[in-house]
């Protein structure tokens, strides 16, 4: 682990991002119809128990990492499998994300090969690894007012473009609840709400980790709900069968804007917000994979953004034939092995520290009685 | 040696930010396209673009040449044809500035959902163009006439359907999103403004039809086309697309004629706002519509007093009366005729009663046909224009 500190704020910022991410983009939760952004809320509300649960890890562990803790809760072969696991997972999460970009600039980028657009995103993200974590807080806290800026725009451009319709909402719980819950937990819940396993390897470099549960709820809970308002917006302007066949449904909002024929074709605007709302998603993501590595393998971290990078790099090409097999594979994983990482290792941690504790506790208890 | 690094570095962070310039098109090697035709051939389309010709729009010459160049192809698919015009116009197609998709009547007929599948799929494509469809003759043809004071016939179609639907009320603009919306909904259908050519058809696509001040040729944008679906059954009349637009809740402003004695005042609608309601009563579905309408006298051909309020409380009872018989008589027209809820009425059901719409969703065109409505119109007249009394009353006596 690094001996640096970041702020609180700079945490808050990073977990703002992380959160829209790329989610903000796609038509999540598209089963759901025109009741998708009901899922996206629940999935807010059932990330918060993880963040509960990853606080309380962090707490019996202040200064460690999650591959530290796990090997002192689990001893040292097991821990350091379910590590080397994690840091699998941790790149594999950069992988998707990389690659939902390269899906995505052919939209605008036609012709541009997309090995092309992953290497030019990949680059900066390595230069960021290699200073570290305070580098990459402080970034975040530079661009975090221009994100949130772009989005009070895009809301009030649209309103202003008067293409809001809000009976395209209606009726708005015609999908029937069950559907809804089904969608958020096959779809709203894992990404990006249990993505935020990540922070679990970065939550002890906050300088006051007494702030941790409230930063971090802070931090889902706002940008949360602006993913939750712009599904809305997004619903209420496109309708609910545009909003669900697009593949980016945001942008497809975006090229809508027309203010007076003066504010208008904003699309290439809001792809570089798009671009710097993924940097830091897959920075997170590599820098777990990369601080894993180098608390499990004992050895300096620069010595293992290269290869990761170009792991990254080449599992996003070859994860996925197509648009399709990358959907396809997206909605299996975030069924079956998203919730494994972010949901079953942490609460068997959490169960099995807990446990002990109370041992630990009884124990001198027993030993006065006796 | 490390400044030698340094320098090599540089060099390769900026060769990387050619990856920029991977596919460029510059601007002398595309061929911009303002309006596209689709026709129906025998095996697929018959595919017509009309493209700006940049010298003679930009330069301050002119050469004697048309603005605007028609190409067309027969291909199998939309797409395949486009591809296929490579073979006539020397550059590029570049469609991201389209303003107009003409669709010929018989294509129209036949299902244009297919087609709309290109249009929404490709990448060149925005969604702010309009989509009309030609009424008695092909697309092609609509494309193949040149203008007069606009000098790019798209742009003239782009500003008259914009224009008419704000200030006559009896065409409506419709974009891509819309259109595939309504045609996916069960609970409304699509209606498309149709475009015609007028005058001499020959002389359409001669330069020198412009050079008239009375050109010989010309388009004109009028009625709607009822669609069923993504197929055309049919159009309403001029009165019947007006009342379509009051129950749509589309009119910004329009002429309203009612009758006086032994003549006509013209009522200039500048504010309208129309509500529509679905209940169930009895087991049946029934809509309300209510119509809020202001409007200022615009022209007096009669006799009347204007200056006293009996007059203009019957001259606002007139007003409400013309509204409601188009209104009505649009529903009815459809009803009968068409059996095709343009209106979006099931819409209405869906977003309020979902239960029972469940169960009218399957034959909702027949419920559609038989659905009792009532329609309520409250018009009120504000100003009377810069004179009150007509002096026509003075002329009589």
């Amino acid at each position: 682990m690094e001996n640096v500190k970041i702020s609180s704020f700079q945490l808050f910022t990073l977990i703002y991002i992380f959160i829209l991410g790329t989610t903000v983009i796609f038509p999540v939760g598209a089963d759901a119809k025109q009741a998708a952004w009901i899922s996206i809320f629940f999935g807010l509300l059932s990330g918060l128990p993880l963040l509960l649960m990853y606080y309380y890890l962090n707490k019996q562990y202040t200064n460690l990492l999650l591959t530290e803790y796990c090997i002192k809760i689990l001893g040292k072969y097991i821990g350091t499998m379910i590590g080397i696991l994690y840091i699998l997972f941790f790149l594999y999460g950069a992988a998707r994300d990389v690659r939902d970009v390269m899906e995505l600039t052919p939209l605008f980028l036609y012709g541009t090969p997309s090995w092309a657009i992953a290497f030019m995103l990949i680059l900066p993200i390595l230069y960021g690894l290699y200073l570290g974590i305070e580098v990459i807080g402080r970034t975040s806290e530079i661009f975090f007012p221009y994100i949130v800026l772009t989005v009070i725009l895009v809301v009030v451009f649209v309103i202003f473009s008067d293409l809001v319709k809000i009976e395209n909402l209606r009726p708005i719980t015609e999908p029937g609840w069950e559907t809804v819950l089904r969608t958020t937990r096959k779809e709203a819940w894992m990404a990006p709400f249990g993505e935020m396993i990540c922070f679990t390897m970065i939550f002890a470099y906050l300088k006051k980790p007494k702030l941790i549960l409230k930063v971090g709820v802070a931090g889902v809970v706002s940008s949360g709900l602006v993913l939750v308002l712009i599904h809305i917006l997004i619903f209420s302007v496109l309708g609910s069968e545009a909003r669900n066949t697009s593949i980016a449904p945001l942008l497809r909002m975006v090229q809508k804007i027309n203010i007076g024929d003066i504010i208008q074709r904003l699309d290439a605007f809001f792809m570089i917000w798009l671009i710097v709302n993924v940097y830091f998603k897959v920075t997170v993501f590599m820098y777990a994979a990369v601080i894993g590595g180098a608390t499990i393998f004992k050895v300096s971290k620069s010595y293992l953004v290269i290869p990761s990078g170009l792991i990254v790099f080449i599992t996003s090409i070859f994860i996925a034939g197509s648009y399709t097999a990358h959907y396809a594979q997206s909605d299996f994983v975030l069924k079956n092995v998203y919730p494994i990482f972010a949901v079953y290792i942490p609460l068997l941690l959490c169960v099995v520290t807990f446990v002990r504790n109370k041992i630990k506790k009884r124990k001198p208890r027993s030993a006065e009685n006796f | 040696m490390k400044k030698k690094w340094k320098i090599l570095m540089f060099y390769i962070v900026v060769l990387c930010l050619l990856t920029g310039c991977w596919s460029r098109k510059e601007l002398n090697e595309i061929a911009i396209v303002t309006a596209l035709g689709i026709d129906k051939s025998e095996d697929g389309y018959i595919i017509s673009v009309q493209i700006i010709n940049p010298g003679e729009i930009a330069g301050k010459t002119s050469t004697g040449r048309t603005e605007v160049v028609r190409f067309t192809a027969n291909a199998g698919t939309v797409f395949e044809a486009l591809r296929e015009l490579t073979t006539d116009v020397p550059r590029k197609l570049y469609l991201a500035h389209l303003r107009e998709v003409v669709i010929g009547e018989p294509l129209a007929k036949e299902g244009i959902g297919k087609v709309l599948d290109f249009l929404s799929r490709d990448h060149e494509l925005r969604t702010d163009f309009y989509l009309t469809v030609a009424k008695g003759s092909p697309a092609s043809e609509i494309l193949n006439v040149q203008t007069a004071l606009e000098k790019i016939p798209a742009n003239k179609l782009f500003s008259a359907l914009e224009n008419s639907e704000k200030n006559w009320a009896r065409t409506k603009t419709v974009k891509l999103d819309e259109l595939i919306d309504s045609i996916v909904s069960n609970g409304k259908e699509p209606v498309i403004t149709g475009i015609y050519v007028y005058g001499d058809h020959e002389a359409g696509g001669d330069f020198t039809n412009v050079q008239n001040v009375s050109p010989n040729i010309g388009l004109r944008i009028n009625q709607l086309a009822v669609f069923k679906k993504d197929k055309l059954i049919g159009w309403l009349n001029e009165d019947a697309s007006k009342g379509f637009n009051y129950i749509t809740d589309n009119i910004k402003s329009t002429v309203v004629n009612v009758p006086c004695q032994n003549g006509k005042v013209s009522i200039e609608t500048v504010r309208s706002k129309t509500s529509v309601e679905g209940k169930i009563e009895n087991g049946k579905p029934k809509i309300h519509i209510t119509i809020n309408s202001e409007g200022n006298i615009g022209e007096v051909q009669c006799e009347i007093d204007l200056s006293n309020q009996e007059s203009l409380h019957k001259l606002e009872e007139e007003y409400q009366n013309n509204i409601k018989d188009k209104v009505e008589e649009a529903i009815l027209n459809v009803q009968e005729e068409y059996h095709s809820d343009i209106f979006g009425f099931g819409e209405v059901f869906h977003r309020s009663d979902p239960k029972a719409w469940k169960r009218y969703e399957q034959n909702w065109d027949e419920e559609f046909s038989n659905l009792e409505f009532t329609v309520q119109v409250e018009g009120k007249i504000r100003r009377l224009g810069t004179i009150t009394e007509s002096f026509q009353n003075e002329t009589r006596e």
